[in-house]
């Protein structure tokens, strides 16, 4: 049932990837990020799929599970496959009514779906190597400086975090009120899609209710303990950049390096 | 007939880190027309186990019979069979949703497809039966009842649908006493008045000893004890071992008999153990008096 959803992608483990900073993580995965952008040739791709192809098997996490983060963007890899496919000039293969299908087309295509899919398993690693609340943390952190110029940033990763701490629990909460009105004789599997719709009313009105209940007990939880705002909070774990990291940040300045040398000599 | 569990497993979320085996091998009758006792330490797999009762949660292994149908089939005789279990779930009030109370209770009924009479008097004969009178109640707005009524409007809402199995998840939790007290003495008239079987879940052995004609102890979710509630709560150790405490009765008895006293049998209601103390006094005295 429902309640048998991960809440985002996290899986706790204990491997290199868990353990890092996650703001470290956050700054290195932009870095890596735009280096995939940017980079250009065979050589340096071969050199990026080998690192990520690494790190996945560093995280402890099956391959797999991380491939599968790829899914929802099939259509669009396929998609731009297709279009590089036909629409680059070069030595022709085959054609198709008025297209020409190139071997340049073939390797452009191949190249920018592979950039893809790249892009896609960095952020997933990130996501599925570091919890929910270590995000909103970090990001917290890295905004800070933004605070000189009124940005929220300690109030935007609170309101992030009571978002991410209540989602598995109105999950629950809809998974048993569904149970509950299931009970009742609703069927939500059949019908025409007004009477589906209609069958969300029993969901809604309580679950609303319940999440308003909800809120305001934590607003009065808050208050009670004297939130007031970021302000000259301390926090009880925090963030350090440790040996481990700098590891890490002296890894990647080689891994960048040695792209920026593969993009030079145009490999 | 009855409902049949037999050898059913239940696993959350299988194949994650996050994979727990919240049943094992479970096999339990639970016997038409009485009042069955469900009881466990938190995580002990209780409220996983009513789930299996009417298909809410399909078994991971094992099979589910309500009067010997299998109601984990793609079959309508298979859902006709899960029909016969209601299922009031805890705090049953946060399932309200309707405007008026008469119409949330008629929310299962109409489900059902009944005529518009039948249900109409079902309705009035759900809210009479949990003394909410109809004609204060029913056009007014289920959030504006007070707690102890709401939670009764919300057991109306699936006595309205006449199951044969009524199955209630900690029915009392959170009422203050009047509240139990009330309730507790419904559920016992539903099922002497209306015939109806009763599967409760409760942690309160005193619930327990006075309601039941079964009792079912889980821990960590394998069936540690079942049978009559005077077998069980013999069993004290044992149920201490599970995270629970047998019936207050029964641990004063079973303490008299050990200092000494010259009890016979055993008791687990106030009553019965009252009178095994007063009989044993009397003896006493009788044989003083010798």
């Amino acid at each position: 049932m429902l309640t048998e959803m991960t809440l985002g992608q996290f899986m706790p483990g204990a491997s290199l990837l868990h353990r890092m900073d996650p703001r470290v993580k956050i700054i290195l995965l932009f870095l890596y990020v735009v280096a995939i952008f940017l980079m250009d040739g065979h050589g340096s791709y071969a050199l990026m799929t080998a690192v990520t192809l690494g790190l996945i098997l560093m995280s402890g996490l099956s391959v797999i599970m991380i491939l599968k983060s790829v899914r929802p963007i099939m259509w669009i890899i396929l998609f731009t496959f297709i279009i590089h496919l036909f629409s680059t000039p070069g030595e022709e293969i085959a054609k198709i009514l008025a297209f020409t299908m190139t071997w340049e087309g073939l390797d452009r295509g191949f190249l920018i779906s592979l950039r893809l899919i790249l892009l896609i398993t960095a952020s997933s690693l990130l996501m599925y190597t570091t919890s929910p609340l270590a995000l909103t943390d970090a990001l917290e952190d890295i905004l800070k400086p933004l605070k000189k110029v009124g940005f929220p940033a300690h109030e935007l990763a609170m309101m992030m975090t009571i978002a991410l701490r209540f989602i598995p629990t109105l999950i629950e909460e809809t998974d048993k009120i569904m149970k509950a009105q299931q009970c009742r004789g609703t069927d939500f599997s059949s019908g025409s899609l007004i009477r589906r719709a209609k069958m969300l009313v029993p969901i809604l009105v309580p679950l609303f209710i319940s999440a308003f209940r909800r809120a305001d007990d934590l607003a009065i939880a808050m208050e009670a303990r004297c939130y007031r705002g970021g302000t000259g909070r301390t926090r009880m774990k925090r963030l350090k950049v440790g040996k481990l990291d700098y590891y890490c940040i002296a890894c990647f300045a080689v891994l960048l390096s040695g792209l920026a040398a593969l993009t030079y000599l145009g490999i | 007939m009855s409902i049949n569990l037999e050898n059913v497993s239940y696993v959350y979320m299988p194949g994650t880190p996050f994979e727990r085996q919240a049943l094992k091998n479970v096999s339990l009758e639970i016997p038409e027309g009485r009042i069955t006792a469900i009881a466990g330490h938190t995580g002990s797999g209780k409220s996983t186990l009513i789930q299996q009762l009417n298909g809410l949660l399909k078994p991971s292994d094992g099979v589910v019979e309500v009067d010997g149908i299998n109601i984990n089939e793609d079959t309508v005789t298979a859902r006709m069979a899960k029909r016969l279990v209601g299922m009031v779930f805890q705090y049953a009030e946060h399932q309200l949703f309707e405007e008026t109370v008469e119409k949330d209770i008629a929310f299962g009924p109409r489900n059902m497809g009944l005529s518009e009479e039948e249900i109409q008097a079902r309705v009035r004969e759900a809210m009479n039966f949990v003394n909410l009178d109809y004609d204060t109640y029913a056009k007014r707005s289920p959030f504006q009842l007070s707690g102890g009524q709401m939670r009764r409007a919300a057991i109306a809402g699936i006595i309205a649908m006449k199951p044969k199995y009524l199955v209630l998840d900690e029915p009392v939790a959170g009422l203050d006493p009047r509240g139990r007290e009330d309730l507790l003495r419904k559920i016992k008239a539903l099922h002497d008045k209306q015939g109806i079987t009763i599967i409760f879940i409760s942690h309160n052995m005193e619930d327990i000893a006075r309601l039941a004609d079964k009792v079912i102890i889980m821990k960590q979710g394998e069936l540690l004890l079942e049978g009559a509630p005077e077998e069980v709560f013999e069993e004290s150790e044992v149920i201490l071992s599970a995270g629970l405490m047998a019936p207050k009765m029964s641990l004063i008895i079973e303490s008299l008999k050990t200092a000494g006293m010259d009890i016979e049998g055993s008791a687990y209601t106030i009553q019965k153990g009252v009178s095994l103390i007063q009989d044993a006094l009397r003896r006493k005295e009788k044989c003083l008096q010798k």
